[in-house]
């Protein structure tokens, strides 16, 4: 009787946080939406842009992609490319287009990545890590734009707070970091926190008893993996956000501005920001009308900055959506047939 | 094909075309910086290529994954 009654609880509660989800990205979407439809209103524009540029712009994201994927793989500690490459290609996509973002983002992933045969624990500590390393190399951008700030560049105040923000985040992952890698305690009071609340939350699955010991074990496999390949994994992660930043220049140039790197990467940096903010799928409407905004704090007429930003989501939003459709196709048929559902 | 000279390389055209604002005599600085962004973007192509190539002709060759 009582596990008669308890499972519809747990049904209304799962679809309640859906609904409590959607019901966040449609807030967000309404509050968004002026400045959305003010972008894509500038759609028949994106023709009269320089096309060099536009393929520039499109290969350096497509090379960051690929970047993403040897780090990954590194990670992951797997030479399987077409899975690692699918994988991604898809949860990305899913990711945008669901609300919750990265983290409804990495579950899937995790999810493809087992089923394509990789071990569990393995994955888990491969895709921290690589989110780790990616996020604290975006927070160490704003250090980028030290020269132009100490050549006398003029730099509006909210800029100069994203930039304030980026350098503590990237501080605090990098002692937070080096604690969870030199302690074994700290490592498994997080851990022990972490079990504690999974089992709280799914009380009706099979409690978890040695999380602690086994992300003790991973992250020193994961280190002996990264402590081999660790130059190969710092380039992959930097030249992934460099090539993601040069697009955004691309798309400026193909505008016919002429951008200032050390200050447009502070706006970079801000809408890389809002684009983790899990309340619209992708950060859909925050991020064109934060990139917009900031763009124009950094020097770029506001026109200018709308098309800027249209060319550069295209680029850097839609088509990855388009590709995670067919890469997930991909996945399916690069399968193998006996794998576990 | 070493990724990260090619990264270097694509980092200098960067730098070349959108933050030198010098002008030299007789040298088109915007021109030489597009010319190395294109050429390093090209290297990290074809580094990006002979990677995963390498990969999976190791796997044909039976390594495991």
């Amino acid at each position: 009787m009582t596990k008669a009654l308890a499972l519809p609880v747990a049904a209304y509660w799962k679809v309640g946080k859906r609904l409590l989800a959607l019901l966040l990205a449609g807030v967000g979407l309404y509050v968004v939406w002026p400045s959305l439809v003010q972008i894509f209103s500038a759609w028949p524009s994106l023709i009269s842009l320089e096309p060099w540029w536009l393929l520039a712009m499109v290969a350096c994201e497509a090379l960051s992609f690929a970047l993403l994927w040897i780090l990954l793989e590194i990670a992951l500690q797997t030479d399987r490319t077409w899975l690692v490459a699918t994988t991604q290609l898809a949860s990305n996509a899913f990711g945008r287009v669901m609300p919750g973002g990265g983290a409804a983002a990495s579950a899937v992933q995790y999810r493809l990545l087992v089923r394509g045969g990789l071990d569990g624990p393995t994955v888990a500590s491969g895709l921290t890590a690589t989110q780790l390393l990616s996020v604290a190399v975006i927070a160490a951008m704003p250090l980028l734009s030290l020269p132009a700030i100490v050549g006398g560049a003029a730099v509006d105040r909210r800029l100069l707070q994203t930039a304030v923000v980026g350098v503590v985040a990237f501080a605090l992952i990098l002692a937070g970091t080096a604690v969870l890698l030199a302690s074994d305690r700290s490592l498994a009071a997080v851990a022990r926190a972490a079990q504690w609340l999974r089992n709280q939350i799914l009380r009706r699955r099979e409690p978890l008893r040695v999380l602690p010991e086994r992300i003790v074990t991973q992250r020193d496999t994961m280190l002996r993996t990264l402590g081999r390949r660790w130059g190969l994994a710092l380039t992959t992660a930097s030249g992934r956000s460099l090539l993601d930043f040069l697009a955004l220049l691309c798309a400026l140039s193909a505008v016919g501005t002429s951008p200032r790197p050390g200050l447009v990467v502070l706006a970079y940096v801000a809408a890389s920001l809002l684009g983790m903010v899990p309340i619209t799928p992708g950060g859909l409407g925050f991020v064109e009308a934060g990139l917009s905004s900031t763009l124009v704090l950094a020097g770029v007429g506001a026109a200018d900055a709308v098309l800027a930003t249209l060319a550069y989501r295209l680029a850097s939003y839609w088509l990855p959506l388009i590709a995670g459709g067919v890469a997930y196709g991909g996945y399916r048929v690069g399968l193998d047939p006996k794998a576990p559902a | 094909m070493n990724i990260g000279l090619a990264l270097l390389v694509v980092a200098a055209g960067a730098i070349l075309t959108w933050a030198v604002t010098v002008d030299v005599a007789g040298v088109d600085l915007h021109t030489v910086g597009v010319i190395l962004f294109v050429v390093g973007l090209a290297w990290l192509l074809l580094a990006l290529v002979l990677v995963f190539s390498h990969e999976s002709w190791g796997l044909r060759r039976g390594r495991q994954p």
